[in-house]
Parts: C-alpha cells; sequence; structure tokens
C-alpha cells in the first residue's frame, strides 16, 4: 500500500470513528435524564429513591454538580459535607457512578437549570380533558367571534358551523366542525388550532394565529360539542 | 314624471339598492368594522337579515325591470342589446347573491375572510385565486357576474345617465372657475 493511501485511508476511519462519538454528544438531555435519573429522581414531584432535583442548580454549584453526577461515592469519600448529609438523608443508598462525557454532563445540569421536565410539560398543550367550564365557555365566546382573538381576524364561526345543544351555531360557508375533536384527537387539533386558517383575515398580514390560552379554550369547546352531539354517522350508504 | 312622488314600491327598491350598495362597499373597504358589527349575534342577525331583504326586493324589482324590458319595450334604440345583456347580468348577481346569503349562512362574516382579500389581491393586480377557488359555485359565480357588469355598464342607459350627471357636474365647476379666472383678469386690468 503506498503511503497516500494509506493516510487516506486512516483519514477516512478516523472519520468513521468521529461521527458516532458527535452523534453521542449531540445527545438530547430530556432523554438523557429519563434513561439516567428519572428512575430515582422526580423533578418537582417530591423524593424518591434520591431527592427531588428541582432547584438543584440553585442549591448547589455546577462543578459539585458535576463531581456527584461523575461519581457521588467519591464525594462522600472525599468528606464533602453536604455529599455526606444526603447520602445519609437518603438511606445510604449509593448514587451509580455515571460514565458519561463532560458535554452530557454539561447538558444535563443546563437542562435541570431550564426547568427540567417541568419547563418540557409546560410547552406542551394541555389536554382539553382538563379545561374548567370558565375554559369552555371562553372557547364558545371566541369560536362564535363575540370575544375578538387576540391577534385579530375573523372568528371560527364566520365560517364555521358547530352543534351546540341541539342547534347550529356559526355560519354554513365552511365544514361542520361538530365532531373535530374525534377526528382530529387532541394533540393535533392543538397544533392545528395554533396555525393561521384559510385564512382568517382579510389581510392575511394582520392576523396571526390563536394563543396557546385561546387555542386550548376553542379545543375545549369543541370536545364538549363533540361529547354533547350525537354520535358521527359514518359517511356512505345506509345499509 | 318630473314632480312626482315616488311610490312606496319605488321608495322600497331605492332603499334596497342603497341598503346592498352600502353592505358591499362596507365589505371592500371597512372589513374590519363589518366583523366588529357582527361580534354580537342581534347585530349580525340585523345585518343578515337587511342584506336578504334588500336582496329579495332587489330581485323582485330586476325581474320586473327585465319583464319591462323585453315586452313592454316602445322602440328599438341602440342601447337595448347592451341593456338585456347588463340587466341579464344583474339578475344573476342579485339573484346568486340572495342564494349564497340563503345556503351559507353569515354572509358577510365569511365574505370578509374570502372574497374581500380576493377583490383587494385584483385591485393590487396580483390575483390570490386560491381565495375564490374553493367557493361554492353560487359564490363564484355572484363574483363573476360582477366583472363584466362593470365592463357594460357605461355602455347602459344608467352609464348614459352617470355620465350626463358628470357632464353637467364638470360644466359647472368649468363655468365656476371660468368666472373666476374673469374676475382675476377684470381685478388686474382695473389696477
Amino acid at each position: 500500500m503506498t503511503p497516500i493511501r494509506a493516510q487516506f485511508r486512516a483519514v477516512i476511519c478516523g472519520a468513521a470513528l468521529l461521527l458516532p462519538a458527535t452523534a453521542l454528544a449531540a445527545t438530547d438531555s430530556a432523554a438523557l435524564f429519563a434513561k439516567k435519573c428519572s428512575g430515582c429522581h422526580t423533578y418537582g414531584k417530591g423524593d424518591r429513591v434520591g431527592p427531588d432535583l428541582k432547584g438543584v442548580t440553585d442549591r448547589r454549584s455546577r462543578a459539585w454538580l458535576t463531581s456527584w453526577i461523575r461519581s457521588s461515592q467519591k464525594v462522600v469519600e472525599a468528606g464533602d459535607p453536604i455529599a455526606t448529609t444526603l447520602f445519609d438523608k437518603y438511606k445510604r443508598e449509593r448514587m451509580p457512578d455515571q460514565n458519561l462525557p463532560a458535554e452530557d454532563i454539561a447538558a444535563l445540569v443546563d437542562y435541570l437549570a431550564a426547568g427540567g421536565p417541568a419547563a418540557a410539560d409546560a410547552s406542551r398543550p394541555r389536554h382539553a380533558s382538563t379545561a374548567t367550564l370558565a375554559d369552555i365557555a371562553l372557547g364558545r365566546e371566541l369560536f362564535l367571534g363575540s370575544i375578538a382573538a387576540k391577534n385579530g381576524g375573523a372568528s371560527c364561526g364566520s365560517c364555521h358551523v358547530v352543534q351546540v345543544d341541539g342547534a347550529s351555531t356559526g355560519a354554513t360557508f365552511g365544514s361542520d366542525l361538530t365532531h373535530v375533536y374525534s377526528r382530529f384527537q387532541d394533540a393535533a387539533l392543538s397544533l392545528a388550532l395554533r396555525r393561521p386558517c384559510f385564512p382568517r383575515a382579510f389581510d392575511k398580514d394582520t392576523a396571526g394565529p390563536l394563543t396557546a390560552d385561546e387555542a386550548f379554550a376553542v379545543k375545549a369547546f369543541l370536545r364538549q360539542a363533540d361529547r354533547a352531539a350525537s354520535p358521527q354517522r359514518p359517511k356512505g350508504r345506509p345499509r | 314624471m318630473i314632480g312626482r312622488r315616488p311610490t312606496i314600491r319605488e321608495g322600497a327598491v331605492a332603499a334596497a339598492v342603497f341598503a346592498l350598495a352600502t353592505l358591499h362597499l362596507l365589505l371592500l373597504f371597512a372589513p374590519d368594522a363589518v366583523l366588529r358589527w357582527n361580534r354580537h349575534a342581534s347585530r349580525l342577525l340585523l345585518l343578515e337579515a337587511t342584506g336578504f331583504a334588500a336582496g329579495v326586493i332587489c330581485s323582485m324589482a330586476v325581474i320586473s325591470k327585465m319583464r319591462r324590458h323585453l315586452f313592454d319595450r316602445a322602440g328599438d334604440d341602440d342601447r337595448a342589446l347592451t341593456d338585456t345583456v347588463s340587466l341579464t347580468l344583474v339578475l344573476i348577481a342579485v339573484v346568486s347573491g340572495v342564494a349564497l346569503a340563503s345556503a351559507y349562512r353569515w354572509a358577510s362574516s365569511w365574505s370578509v375572510v374570502t372574497l374581500t382579500p380576493y377583490a383587494v389581491s385584483l385591485a393590487r393586480l396580483a390575483p390570490r385565486v386560491e381565495l375564490i377557488a374553493a367557493t361554492p359555485f353560487v359564490v363564484r359565480l355572484h363574483v363573476f357576474c360582477s366583472f363584466p357588469l362593470v365592463a357594460l355598464l357605461v355602455f347602459t342607459r344608467l352609464g348614459s345617465a352617470a355620465h350626463a350627471a358628470l357632464d353637467r357636474i364638470f360644466d359647472r365647476v368649468g363655468a365656476a372657475l371660468g368666472r373666476l379666472r374673469a374676475e382675476e383678469i377684470w381685478r388686474e386690468e382695473e389696477n
């Protein structure tokens, strides 16, 4: 093998080895938390085998947390008073050493500092079943346009109709949305409601989509309308 | 005819034409105001009922006018054909307007987000066809009747009347300006 060919092969092999390492370094910190921490720790839901990690980045320094995650026993054996107290408090249960790259530990600490799973839960649309009667009433007002959406534009009821309490409300120009909750299901309907409709405003540049709270209220109203109305009949010739 | 008081029927037709014209102008030039007005169910019902009643009255008036134009005409003139075509277009536009208002209720609300932006896009010479393409046939018929109607209007008796009225206005304005200029020249000569 010529020296040039050998060098070229070495470069290719090196690159092939680096790629998975790079991919591992870019591991999703939420997934890392779920895989490595959530078995023994909660975030804001109380102590389990180990302490609740909510606010841990405020209570401990970043350097301390990094050392602790890497090897809790080394920190305990070094005589660190906080580590010793924690070890005693949690029934001298040894936290496993985490053989993680420094980048992953840093990402994990960043994730906890940014709110951890609680932040992810907050950004996730609420399920319509958690809506109160006030939310449903607000959704009805927003749907019919009695209350204007924060970002302007026409209401859903300007084009669409919904059957409520046996009577149809809204315009009959667009499709009937009575069973839209069943058709879309909760998560997909949340996404659909946050997108600008066709086109929702006389000039498409002037009206934005519904806010998260407005979309939730409208979704809750549509869920109630879906539940209250008679079951959706399948399309086609009756048998 | 001059000095004759209009009958109740003529008054109703004039009021209906005025109401329909105002409603369409509002939809075109003040869509936000229409949406705000329609936020209250009672006001929405009032607007829709007014528009529908005006449409029905106009339809009957146009049918009557059409009948007279076709059967009771004393003699032909140059504008007979354009009048027939334009009356037909007006009839289609008015009847399709009544049909869409009854088939697809709250037209004053949904037209603001479909037909108004389409009209605006036409005025900007950048038609957004997607706004009208998905609408039902009767809606498209209502909109597309207005294009040849506007083009033909100038050749009808109504167009002639409008032209004569504009001529009179321009004549009066010209005469007033002429008098002002003459007075100015006269003052300059005196000084």
